[in-house]
């Protein structure tokens, strides 16, 4: 699944010739094609331009159970953000993670965490 | 149909701000909503805390199908980031430890602490319900520590706090159960209003899809029909300043709250709105246990409701004495605690503190440690004077205090000290303590059926019913310590099986 998708972001790459006004993180600037994050499976009536669900970024990113894996070396001793005792996978990934704005920590409603984001 | 008058206004601009919703035929230019739902299912459940998870579960075990609607990116509301103490009067865990307890006995707790106020016909079916909601949560995997603890205004031990020390050890798994179930969940979905028919019956939702709670105006509006029926359990408002202060001027913004950001109550105002019964708004609970140094319910009132308060003591800084009972219920605690000001009315905060003996259960002491919200000290001289308390007097009241320990009686406070230990083997714990807005006990009328009851004849509202921290009366002026567990899950369960009994309405 991944590679396909990663094939269709190569393709997509090659063949659109207009590039999103928006702001995007670096390690995104690659997809040039909107529909790889706001995908029709996404749309509320038709209309795909509100924030992607997990389902989109999972597709790339993998689970909460991998993400986690993949963070515990970078967290430095913070609690596991993608294993949460309140939320587990129960939160949306653009609860923090914002791709045309800042991202926030949404813990840090309550908490003091420090975490390098992107 | 009709919608509500304050509705209309709304509806226009949800028509003119959302894209594409004019097009989609979900509203005309005069506000009027027309027949077309969007989408139709048995029942809306609005809120995804314990009440409203409860409810779902429920409504879908009985076969239903179930839309969960819920405002937030994360689901779980102030139940995922609660304690995780659950108040069961007759537990597996009170057996095993020939704790005597029993329904009756926990209502008697649950009235005292309600002043005169409570509705006992709504206490006693959540005492009753205790037990029952217990099994259902261990049924869907909740994990509960292997001890019993002892909560102010409780008379015997009887909370069970799941391993993770929060309540999101039971919305997890329920979440979990619930998709499992079948039942549709929606994050960033917020109810705006109710659809009702011609007879006044509930029988829909305007919602905004992909809703932004920093942006009320945001998302998309769809219209959602319910053929059985609305269960509301939104929670309270705790972090509705604007809202609280016009209700009880002393709550203004000077105070924290323990909520999390999305406990603003629209939906209860939105049922006030249709004219749902209000009951007690301005029974409104500050927690005693928390702190003046970090936000939040935060790591200090665990550490406070596990060690400091049944095992410690709290004393005035100024004075090194105990000023109130640690086990009295949260009002007497938190009235005493908002006493402690100086002569320009500044908070002087009190200290709580307790022994390595004491400390042993606290989950949250490590992380307390690490952010500097609870210090240690290896000496009582030490702790004195790192809070500017006369050391003299403190240990004197240290000695005191630890001598009740030893005879049985609190001869301060008449504190139950079951669970007291002697403050002596060092290191010793300490926070600083202020309260912060926590709970409404406020909130619209129900019955025993959690059927939403009308202002005018405290009749059932056709198709609505409500549960949890938005309904009010139950717990009058104080609601102890474990009980909105309590409550959430047994009146989300009454609630999910009450509509889910109804007759479907044709809405098609």
């Amino acid at each position: 699944m991944k590679t396909i998708k990663a094939l269709l972001i190569v393709c997509l790459t090659v063949l659109t010739v207009s590039v999103s006004a928006q702001q995007m993180k670096p390690h995104h600037q690659i997809i040039k094609d909107c529909s790889v994050c706001h995908t029709k499976e996404n749309a509320v009536k038709g209309n795909e331009f509100f924030k992607p669900n997990n389902a989109s970024c999972q597709s790339c990113h993998g689970s909460y159970e991998d993400l986690g894996k993949l963070v515990q070396n970078k967290i430095k001793g913070e609690p596991n953000p993608h294993t949460s005792a309140h939320y587990g996978s129960g939160i949306e990934c653009t609860a923090c993670h914002k791709e045309h704005k800042p991202s926030v920590v949404y813990c840090n409603n309550c908490h003091e965490f420090k975490y390098q984001m992107k | 149909m009709q919608a509500l008058e304050s509705s209309r206004r709304n509806f226009i601009k949800a028509g003119l701000a959302a894209i594409g919703a004019l097009s989609a035929g979900g509203v005309t230019a005069q506000g009027k909503v027309n027949h077309k739902f969007d989408k139709i299912v048995d029942v809306i459940v609005v809120g995804s805390g314990f009440a409203g998870l409860a409810a779902a579960l429920e409504a879908a075990e009985k076969g239903a199908s179930v839309l969960l609607l819920e405002k937030m990116p994360v689901f779980g509301g102030n139940s995922a980031i609660n304690g995780g103490a659950f108040a069961v009067a007759g537990s597996p865990l009170q057996e095993k430890e020939g704790i005597k307890d029993s329904p009756e006995l926990m209502l008697q707790d649950m009235i005292k602490s309600g002043r005169g106020l409570s509705h006992v016909d709504l206490l006693k079916n959540i005492v009753y319900g205790t037990r029952p909601a217990f099994d259902f949560t261990v049924k869907y995997g909740v994990k509960y520590k292997p001890f019993v603890q002892h909560f102010g205004g409780h008379s015997v031990p009887r909370i069970m706090q799941t391993v993770e020390s929060t309540g999101g050890g039971i919305t997890r798994p329920l979440v979990e159960a619930a998709r499992k179930q079948g039942v549709d969940l929606h994050t960033s979905a917020a109810m705006e209003d109710f659809i009702r028919d011609e007879n006044g019956r509930v029988i829909g939702l305007v919602v905004r899809e992909k809703f932004n709670f920093l942006q009320k105006d945001s998302g998309l509006v769809l219209n959602y029909g319910a053929r059985k029926g609305i269960v509301i359990a939104s929670g309270g408002f705790s972090q509705n300043v604007q809202f609280r202060k016009a209700i009880d001027p002393s709550l203004d913004e000077k105070l924290e709250s323990t909520n999390h950001p999305g406990a603003t109550g629209e939906c209860l105002m939105a049922m006030l709105a249709l004219g749902a019964m209000p009951i007690q708004l301005d029974q409104i609970q500050l927690g005693p246990w928390s702190s003046p140094d970090e936000r939040g319910f935060g790591l200090v009132s665990q550490f406070n409701t596990i060690a400091g308060f049944p095992k410690g003591i709290m004393v005035d800084c100024r004075t090194g004495r105990r000023f109130v009972d640690e086990l009295a219920d949260r009002k007497a605690r938190s009235d005493a605690i908002l006493n402690q000001i100086d002569e320009n009315g500044k908070p002087v905060y009190p200290i709580c503190f307790v022994d390595s003996e004491g400390v042993k259960l606290a989950q949250t002491l490590k992380n307390g440690l690490k952010y500097g919200v609870i210090r240690k000290f290896d000496t009582l001289e030490e702790l004195a004077k790192a809070y500017g308390i006369p050391a003299d007097n403190l240990i004197k009241q240290v000695n005191e205090f630890n001598e009740y320990v030893r005879n049985g009686k609190d001869e301060q406070f008449n504190r139950p000290l079951a669970l007291a230990v002697e403050i002596t083997k060092a290191p010793f714990y300490a926070a600083r303590v202020w309260p912060k807005v926590h709970y409404c006990m406020g909130g619209v009328a129900i019955n025993n059926r959690a059927q939403v009851l009308n202002v005018r004849d405290l009749k059932p509202i056709p198709g609505l019913y409500a549960a949890g921290e938005v309904t009010g009366g139950t717990h009058g002026a104080s609601r102890l310590g474990g009980c909105a567990i309590a409550d959430g899950l047994v009146t989300g369960r009454t609630a999910g099986a009450q509509v889910a009994a109804e007759p479907s309405q044709n809405l098609s």
